[in-house]
């Protein structure tokens, strides 16, 4: 990993074939430190635990052929009183 | 094309392929995918990747859910789907079946995929905040949902 020092209000570029992303230091308090983030709209920004999150439910979404066969039945007895 | 998926072989047509440029946060490797409706399933579709045959994904319209759910989709995220038609994004909701109890359904609001019909690209919109959670249970929310149309309905029928 790359390891720079940055004071409060410097920058970073980061360089890519679609453009540029630009991280700034906005403010540090105590071990929290606030970053500004410029990027293209094709390049997401996520926390890092925000995103963790997600992918950990769609991995336990993911279903196998014995979910599948059950759901059927499920979602049957949920909505048959609306049909 | 022939395609082998946990949901059983398919037959897939070359415009109903979506791809997905950033995978899926947990199948970031992952591309392409089908939506497939199966009737014994219905209303829940499947994100089926046509990469890996063991991956599916249950999704459903979340507004069949959560009738007033609200979604703004930001502007950066039109321009990555290359979205000039707001009428032609499908929706889906994730949604999760847990092992142990398989009744208890719960969907993800929070992180919804969309995709752009025109051009067939999906992304899953993971906002920095959002009103929603990642699991909603798919019976309270639809209880909820029925009690608003009562409200609102009310003499239309």
């Amino acid at each position: 990993m790359l390891v720079l020092n940055r004071k409060i209000d410097e920058e970073i570029y980061i360089e890519t074939p679609e453009g540029r992303i630009t991280v700034k230091v906005v403010g540090i308090d105590g071990r929290s430190v606030k970053l500004g983030m410029d990027a293209p709209g094709k390049f997401p920004i996520y926390r890092e635990e925000l995103y963790r999150q997600v992918h950990r439910e769609n991995i336990e979404a993911a279903a196998d052929k014995e979910k599948i066969k059950k759901i059927g039945k499920i979602f049957g007895d949920l909505t048959d009183d609306d049909r | 094309m022939k395609i082998k998926t946990n949901v059983g072989e398919l037959d897939v047509l070359d415009e109903d392929i979506l791809v997905f440029n950033r995978g899926l946060p947990g199948f970031e490797e992952l591309r392409r995918f089908a939506l497939i409706a199966l009737n014994e399933t219905h209303p829940i579709q499947w994100l089926v990747s046509l990469e890996n045959e063991t991956i599916s994904l249950p999704v459903m319209d979340p507004w069949l859910v959560r009738k007033d759910y609200d979604l703004n989709i930001p502007k950066d995220l039109l321009e990555f789907l290359g979205i000039e038609d707001k009428e032609k994004i499908l929706v889906l909701g994730i949604v999760r079946i847990p092992g142990t109890n398989p009744q208890d359904l719960t969907i993800n609001l929070a992180a919804p995929v969309i995709i752009n019909l025109e051009n067939n690209q999906g992304i899953q919109y993971i906002p920095q905040k959002s009103r929603y959670n990642l699991r909603h249970s798919i019976k309270e929310e639809m209880k909820r949902s029925k009690k608003l149309s009562g409200q609102k309905t009310d003499g239309d029928n």
